[in-house]
């Protein structure tokens, strides 16, 4: 025992502190591996930019409007030096507006329609701010506004108009009307709108609708539009492995393949530029690359090694029992797709169907994959005695189909979602591999995309 | 430049600092990685694993304890999972009851620390690595037994088997001397 610590002591002396130089080739290898997990961290920071947007979007889209009750009116009116005319003009006496003075009149039906919120037209946004009121504006409901026109209530507001203009002023006399007076300053008069409270929820769903159609993009203006997208996600690809010839020993191979080979799952990213015209026919195309690992576990459960000296003559030891490799393969290919689409639009949101092909202009492969000589380990494509030659140089043409669900967060942006599937069309073995390996791909898209 | 700036540089992303640090070390580690390995190949494989490891996670080293013992660390952490994934179940290992026999400490200081890491990496892979853990590393047969995943009875026999290899091959090896 005390002959054992001290050997242990002079071999940890010896060798705490011993140095060997390492082959030149391990630094490169550190390098490109470094290079590869910050591309891996650039990717999923984009992917999670890419989530956090579309959730940030959907949960504007879905805060709720706060009640005409609680609707903060901010004009740049100084009520407390206003002259009785101007506080005439801008309606902020605490005087109901007669329909003599307010020749804006709605149909009873509109009215009971609830599309009584239109006459706010009365009250145009010039760019700077300004607030402008007006008389005699011709009836007006919602559905005379053409689907996705743009804002500009100015335009439905006709030439007999005279706008009454209040001009800005400075921020520190910025008032809120609602706490600091009774009244919206807004001239509106219909037969119903007999309450303050009715006229704040008039002028609250004209300022909605204005700011949805704000959102987007006016397709019936603009038919014919270029889109450019950007998009990150997920991805599985499930594997196919055909025994076309039947044969046991073949289809033993087969199964053991099976055995040993984990789904793939991986990413994809890629860049698309997309031509829309007639307002809903799309045609594309782009780069998309897509990458993902499969895992290979393999247990040899017959293994046995044998240690032996003078030169192989006498065996000192031998070990025998369960011996497990694991690879990790990697398949990365690069395809040119081209897609038809037609889209559905409802306001902000819609959905775009699309289908096309994709021709693979790129297919890197690195792993290993089970002899079907041996039932062993073998890395595939190496070129090496030991190899096994296995997949084709590129994977041909692939069709797919996709969904795209779309929402506009600018008149000129939209954010998406879009799942699709993809089928390689050949089998991406060689021919004289006996089995045939195809692949699925199952993906979800996350992106945005700009419209020109 | 001192090893803090050199640490505080490489955190910041240069290449540059990052290849002195790997320049500083990888002597050292490839000589741990030599001892846990099979081959030269897959010590190499190792200490790549090691450094790139070494750098994704320098921000987790605070700048306490040696940071040379803070990267072997991880090149025996590296070490033992190429040893898991590619593990060999030695339950039943031998051929023949092999009788204790002690390694001459003097046997060992008369080889050359390049010999003797030639001679620890012809050890058999579950020998090789008890005994690197155990008798250079110092770990105790608990330690291992829960990093293996193996009974202490088998971590204590395993070394005992590869003390008795080690004697043997020093005995053939120094037999020239000896003469």
């Amino acid at each position: 025992m005390q002959n054992e610590h001290q050997t242990d002591r002079i071999l940890r002396e010896r060798l705490e502190n011993a140095a060997v130089p390492p082959p030149a080739f391990v630094w490169p290898g550190v390098e490109r591996e470094l290079r590869k997990k910050r591309r891996k961290v650039i990717f999923w920071w984009f992917t999670f930019a890419g989530v956090a947007l579309m959730g940030t979007g959907w949960w504007m889209y879905t805060q709720p409007t706060p009640n005409a009750a609680d609707t903060v009116v901010q004009s740049s009116v100084d009520t407390s030096s206003g002259s009785a005319t101007a506080r005439n003009q801008i309606g902020l006496n605490d005087q109901p507006l007669s329909s003599t003075d307010n020749p804006v009149a709605l149909s009873p039906d509109a009215a009971k329609a609830g599309h009584d919120a239109l006459p706010v037209a009365g009250r145009a946004f010039s760019a700077k701010g300004k607030i402008q009121f007006s008389k005699n504006v011709p009836e007006l409901d919602q559905a005379s506004v053409p689907d996705h026109t743009p804002v500009s209530l100015e335009t439905v507001v006709t030439d007999n108009i005279k706008p009454l203009t209040v001009a800005p002023v400075p921020e520190k006399n910025t008032v809120n009307h609602r706490a600091n007076t009774p009244m919206l300053p807004v001239h509106i008069a219909a037969p119903e709108a007999t309450t303050k409270v009715e006229r704040l929820k008039r002028v609250e769903l004209a300022e909605k609708i204005i700011k949805k159609r704000q959102n987007c993009y006016d397709f019936d203006e603009n038919p014919n539009a270029w889109l450019l997208d950007v998009y990150s996600g997920p991805l599985m690809a499930a594997k196919q492995l055909d025994n076309r010839s039947g044969d046991l020993e073949l289809e033993a191979y087969r199964q053991k393949r099976l055995e040993t080979e984990s789904m793939g799952w991986g990413y994809q990213a890629g860049v698309g530029i997309t031509r829309v015209w007639n307002r809903r026919y799309s045609i594309g195309t782009g780069l998309q690359y897509q990458q993902f690992t499969e895992v290979m576990r393999f247990k040899d459960d017959l293994f046995v090694q044998y240690f032996t000296e003078n030169n192989g003559q006498d065996t000192i030891d031998a070990v025998f029992g369960l011996k497990t490799i694991t690879k990790y393969n990697r398949f990365g290919m690069l395809h040119i797709p081209v897609k038809l689409g037609y889209e559905w639009r409802s306001g902000r949101k819609g959905v775009q169907l699309k289908g096309g092909a994709a021709l693979n202009v790129l297919f890197w492969k690195k792993g290993a994959i089970l002899n079907p000589d041996t039932f062993n380990p073998a890395p595939f494509n190496s070129g090496t005695s030991s190899g096994v030659e296995v997949f084709n140089a590129r994977t041909g043409l692939s069709l797919e189909g996709s969904a795209q669900f779309f929402w506009h967060f600018r008149r000129d942006m939209r954010i998406f979602a879009e799942p699709y599937y993809q089928a390689i069309l050949k089998p991406i073995s060689t021919e004289t591999y006996p089995l045939q390996q195809r692949y699925h791909l199952i993906g979800l898209r996350l992106g945005v995309s700009r419209i020109f | 430049m001192n090893e803090e700036t050199l640490i505080k540089a490489c955190l910041r992303g240069s290449a540059q600092h990052q290849q002195i640090l790997y320049e500083r070390y990888a002597g050292k580690m490839y000589a741990v990685c030599l001892r846990y390995a099979r081959s030269s190949a897959d010590a190499a494989d190792m200490l790549q694993e090691g450094f790139v490891k070494v750098f994704t996670k320098l921000d987790q080293y605070h700048f306490q304890g040696s940071f040379e013992g803070w990267i072997r660390k991880i090149m025996v952490n590296t070490a033992l999972r190429t040893y898991q994934r590619q593990r060999f179940d030695m339950e039943q290992s031998g051929y023949e009851i092999l009788p204790d026999k002690a390694i001459e400490p003097d046997a060992i200081s008369r080889m050359s620390e390049e010999e003797l890491l030639k001679l620890i990496a012809q050890l058999p892979d579950g020998y090789r690595v008890i005994f690197n853990l155990v008798a250079i590393e110092g770990y105790s047969h608990a330690e291992v037994a829960q990093t293996l995943g193996i009974q202490e009875s088998t971590s204590r026999s395993q070394l005992t088997k590869a003390r008795k290899w080690l004697a043997d091959q020093l005995d053939t090896a120094l037999k020239p001397v000896k003469n």
